[in-house]
């Protein structure tokens, strides 16, 4: 959706007519999102009042990224605003907040009122390139720097030198730290993302499908990202008759999201008797309608388009009924629409391109019947996601066609987390239900084996064995599927394999890499043991094992073993169906635990910096990280004073021409020490990507000066002069190298 | 004139005793509070960290006709508190830390205000020689937008970070609200322009404000005077100290309490000379040596005068 710059003299804030607006405020809106963007100064011109009285959304979101200047009287018109809006809207969300808007947060105490802080600025200075940045931190990616009030050095985008934060912390910190953090509902995030681009955590972003089968009708609907890991074939099993494909939560389009997309409704269209698409987003519209993208049997029955209303000064989304306009679309003309709001008729802001492609939509071909269905599902109240299910379950449904019309009076919800394809069980929000197991109605042996000695749903513990090796046992939640329940089970076991294997190394210096992951893994655990019933926080903790199972299985190879040695499950039923609880044991021999502890614990030292490779229990923190080296301490050397510190994780080395990827410890040493001693013979950057902190990878750099040039003896206009006068260019002079000083650090070397 | 001087480190105060004589005060150096009671007698400064504020205010309850300099490491709530208290206790000097005077041209230059009494020192004064300048009238809403303009422009020229222009263009703008609408009031003492902030004004010539803006490369100095003299003392204090309590910001009235601590939080040293209905000077100073973290973490100075 393109934003609405314009700045009318009626919208409360804006100067008179003819005066250069001092605040101009763009809104967006869809549904029961809107989104209001400030631009420019809050002062007493400001009427808080007046447009908290504009506001017609459930959800607002406040874009402050652009406030340059906030005056006294201006917070307290902001505070009348904010106050307006208690009783208009049920959520406001504060993203992008500049560091002005930070300080008043931090001054002011009702300054977001029941608003909550999703992003924020963070001011950061650059001396050396004489360059203010401002870093975007997010809540919910970002919290374990925000909560720890130090936000690391960052390389400068200019010049690669370090930037330090340039405010002081414990103030800056200290409203959102005391806030909280907390995650956007997906239909904000979508909103944000999609509609207006904004960068939000890619957990909110993932493709959702939700389901509704009745008859020979099949309604579809998708929200998230449309990338690369669209199920095509789990969705596209079983699909036949009249299919509708709700598309309005799509955001954005990747190109080989783009071609999943098209590769599902070739797989369809056979089986399919017509395939609708409703609500499409312009994007999609753009990308994906066009006739040899529809095919022979899919047609769009309505998409929406940007609509501007001057009067509200106010961009939304306008759906519009291809068969009821299609007379104008054909002419590329968009049909008239009226403000919801004011009644004014509304200018549409769709590009040409856009405008242009309506040409080629197809008249629909929908009977009656149909567009009741459709309405009559939109029209339903969303339920509760009652039962859980797997996209295959639900696309079987699908083709067996056996559901009773009670159960498909039910909406059947199929979450898919595309990207890992896992599927997450929806537990009942009810905690007295599902506290209990049940009743035990089946087992897969007659008596519970030895090993399986704790049931802790959803942990880990390891025995020593008689022959020095080790036995870890994995105990699964209470699953609504054996599958899903084996496979936690098994995830907990590896992960309590690595465990015990960080616990059995000894050397102190490498203990140093367990503050990366202790801390994120504690607080998910204590979040999980907190509200067990929570999808959010086993969501988390599985990936998390995952993660760290994918990475002990890669590291360690044979070392890890490959199938578990013990398995066994419970079946128990309670009110909300059955429940497995899964137990699989691990075992090592002593020689398979040794090599580990042998292999994890080495580490390498390299022109001052102590390295150890990535240990697998480091996803908990960084779950993008798969290999590289972990700094486990800074002494005097070539790599002192870059600004490694003991916990970051290095991922590649590079000089002014190539970045390498690095594997582990060893290859870190090598890497590093060569390209060193190359660069030193030519001068140049020094780089390393590295994992400093949970926000993305960044670049240090160390500029080596190239060796200088030694004069031959005798050359230059003072040949024979005694040597008294010293030689060398003439300009401004580092007088500090003239006198014999190094260039290592001392307190008066200007590069430092 | 003779000071009380307490002061715990020595080093400190053997600086504040040049300090003080150069001033033409005669010091008398405690470096233990319990000599405080016995040196003060007769004396007409005593001068001490804040640190000392309740035995400084307990002193000047027993001589009432001290007068009070306050020095302090820490965040300014805790000197405010005594000043609210104590009408004697205008002058708090910020300073670096506990091993450090406050800092210097500062300190002379209110040890000679309270030797020579109210002569208002000129804009040079916070300067060192050589600083450039301008001044200028501010007569209507328009004026007042182009002046915090003028000013953005002239601290750009200096090549400091923007931020500062943009902090220092924000305190014009606070304290020109004021000069402008605020302190012009009718022969009975009523506001002429206080309901009406959002209206468009434009001045008379005799109740247009004066800015000036200057600096030596290492200080910032913006000035305002008005020609009414209606600050009050307890606007100044009372403003800052509730904005700086603990909790929610009382926004619920009018008053300088949001206006000063946007004046507080852009200034490493705010003076107010106050000639009871007849001018209101106000002097912002800030620090360019200093980057903003620092700045944020120094101690501030507050000053006010009344003639």
């Amino acid at each position: 959706m393109e934003a609405a710059q314009t700045a009318t003299p009626s919208s409360p804030g804006q100067a008179p007519a003819g005066a250069p607006p001092k605040l101009a405020i763009d809104k967006f809106a869809d549904g029961g999102i809107a989104c209001l963007r400030f631009s420019g100064a809050i002062d007493e011109s400001f009427e808080g009042k007046k447009l908290a009285a504009t506001v017609k959304a459930k959800t607002l979101i406040l874009d402050l990224a652009d406030i340059k200047k906030i005056s006294s009287f201006g917070i307290r018109e902001w505070v009348d605003f904010i106050k307006g809006l208690d009783n208009v809207v049920d959520e406001i969300v504060l993203i992008e907040c500049a560091p002005k808007v930070v300080d008043q947060l931090n001054m002011v105490g009702n300054f977001a009122g029941k608003g909550r802080v999703f992003s924020f600025y963070a001011p950061f200075r650059c001396d050396y390139c004489d360059t203010d940045a401002r870093v975007l931190f997010q809540v919910d990616r970002d919290w374990e720097v925000i909560k720890t009030m130090k936000p690391a050095e960052r390389p400068c985008d200019k010049c690669g030198e370090p930037q330090y934060f340039d405010e002081d912390p414990s103030t800056y910190f200290s409203y959102i730290v005391g806030q909280g953090s907390f995650e956007l509902d997906p239909d904000v995030a979508a909103f944000l993302s999609s509609k207006l681009n904004y960068a939000v955590s890619e957990a909110s972003r993932k493709l959702r499908v939700d389901k509704i089968i009745e008859g020979r009708s099949t309604y579809l609907k998708l929200a998230g990202d449309l990338d690369g890991s669209f199920p095509r074939e789990k969705l596209a099993e079983g699909l036949e008759g009249t299919v509708i494909m709700d598309v309005a939560g799509v955001g954005k389009i990747e190109p080989a999201g783009a071609a999943e997309w098209r590769g599902f409704l070739q797989m369809v269209t056979p089986s399919a008797d017509s395939i609708f698409l409703l609500g499409v987003p312009p994007v999609f519209l753009e990308k994906l309608t066009r006739p040899e993208d529809l095919g022979p049997k899919a047609q769009v029955i309505s998409f929406a388009i940007p609509y501007t209303c001057n009067t509200c000064s106010t961009t939304s989304l306008q759906p519009v009924d291809v068969e009821q306009h299609y007379d104008v679309l054909k002419f590329a003309t968009p049909p008239e629409t009226k403000c919801g709001d004011c009644k004014n008729p509304m200018v549409c802001a769709a590009s040409e391109g856009l405008l242009g492609h309506l040409t080629t939509l197809p008249k629909p071909s929908i009977t009656a019947d149909t567009r009741k269905w459709i309405k009559d599902v939109l029209n339903r109240k969303p339920e509760k996601k009652k039962v859980a299910t797997t996209v295959a379950e639900a696309a079987a449904g699908s083709r067996a066609g056996s559901f009773s019309v009670a159960l498909l009076a039910a909406i059947v919800v199929a979450v898919v987390l595309v990207g890992g394809f896992l599927v997450y069980r929806n537990m009942q929000n009810d905690k007295a239900k599902s506290r209990g197991l049940g009743k035990l109605t089946a087992k897969s042996a007659e008596t519970r084996p030895d090993w399986a000695s704790k049931d802790t749903p959803f942990s880990a513990f390891c025995n020593d064995t008689a022959d020095g090796g080790m036995s870890c046992v994995g105990v699964s939640s209470p699953a609504p599927t054996e599958e899903d329940a084996l496979d936690e089970a098994q995830e907990a076991a590896l992960e309590g394999i690595a465990n015990q294997v960080a616990v059995r190394i000894e050397d102190p210096q490498w203990k140093r890499m367990a503050s990366i992951w202790a801390q994120t893994r504690q607080a998910r655990m204590a979040e999980y043991e907190k509200d067990p019933d929570s999808t959010k926080t086993r969501r988390a903790i599985r990936d998390s094992r995952k993660q760290v199972t994918s990475l002990l299985r890669a590291s360690a190879g044979a070392a890890v073993p490959q199938a578990p040695t013990g398995k066994y499950f419970e079946e128990y039923e309670n009110a909300d169906g059955k429940r497995y609880l899964y137990f699989v044991e691990f075992s090592l021999s002593a020689s398979e635990l040794k090599s580990m502890v042998e292999q994890y614990g080495h580490t390498e030292k390299v022109m001052g910096v102590t390295v150890a490779t990535v240990f697998p229990m480091v996803a908990w923190r960084y779950p993008a990280v798969t290999k590289g080296a972990v700094v486990l301490g800074v002494e005097q050397g070539e790599l002192n004073g870059i600004g490694l510190a003991s916990g970051y994780v290095v991922l590649e080395v590079g000089d002014n021409t190539t970045m390498g990827a690095v594997n582990d410890a060893v290859q870190f040493k090598e890497v590093a020490q060569n390209l060193y001693d190359k660069i030193k013979v030519t001068g140049g950057p020094f780089q390393f990507r590295v994992q400093a902190n949970s926000t993305e990878p960044t670049m240090f750099v160390k500029n080596i000066p190239a060796p200088k040039k030694v004069e031959p003896e005798g050359g230059g206009s003072h040949s024979g002069s005694g040597g008294s006068r010293p030689t060398g260019p003439t300009g401004p002079i580092n007088t500090w190298d003239r006198v014999g000083g190094s260039r290592g650090g001392g307190r008066d070397d200007p590069t430092q | 004139m003779r000071a009380v001087v307490l002061e715990r480190n020595k080093m400190v105060s053997r600086r504040l005793q040049r300090y003080f004589l150069a001033a033409g005060i005669d010091p008398i150096l405690v470096e233990d509070p319990k000599e405080v009671a016995a040196a003060a007698a007769g004396v007409d400064l005593i001068a001490a960290d804040t640190f000392d504020g309740d035995l400084v205010a307990a002193t000047i309850r027993q001589h009432p006709r001290l007068r009070a300099l306050l020095w302090t490491a820490e965040p300014l709530k805790r000197s405010l508190r005594y000043m609210v208290e104590n009408s004697s206790m205008s002058n708090v000097l910020g300073r670096k830390d506990f091993e450090s005077t406050p800092r210097p041209w500062e300190l002379m230059l209110i040890l000679k205000r309270l030797v020579d009494g109210t002569q208002v020192p000129p804009i040079g004064a916070y300067l060192d020689w050589g600083f450039q300048g301008y001044q200028e009238k501010v007569g209507t809403t328009a004026g007042r937008d182009a002046s915090v303009a003028h000013i953005q422009s002239f601290i750009n020229r200096l090549q400091v970070p923007k931020r500062i222009a943009e902090m220092f263009g924000e305190l014009a703008h606070e304290m020109l609200m004021n000069a402008m609408y605020d302190a012009p009031a009718d022969a009975q003492g009523n506001p002429k322009y206080a309901l009406d902030r959002k209206a468009d004004i434009s001045l008379p010539d005799a109740e247009q404000p004066t800015l000036r803006m200057a600096t030596d490369g290492s200080k910032l100095v913006l000035q305002l005077s008005d020609p009414f003299g209606r600050l009050q003392r307890k606007h100044v204090f009372d403003g800052l100290a509730r904005g700086l309590a603990q909790g929610e910001m009382d926004t619920s009235h009018g008053g300088a309490g949001l206006g000063m601590m946007v004046c507080h939080n852009s200034t490493a040293a705010m003076f107010f000379d106050v000639a009871v209905g007849h001018h209101t000077e106000v002097t912002a100073v800030f620090e360019l040596d200093l980057n903003l973290r620092e700045f944020r973490t120094q101690a501030k100075s507050l000053h006010f005068f009344q003639a």
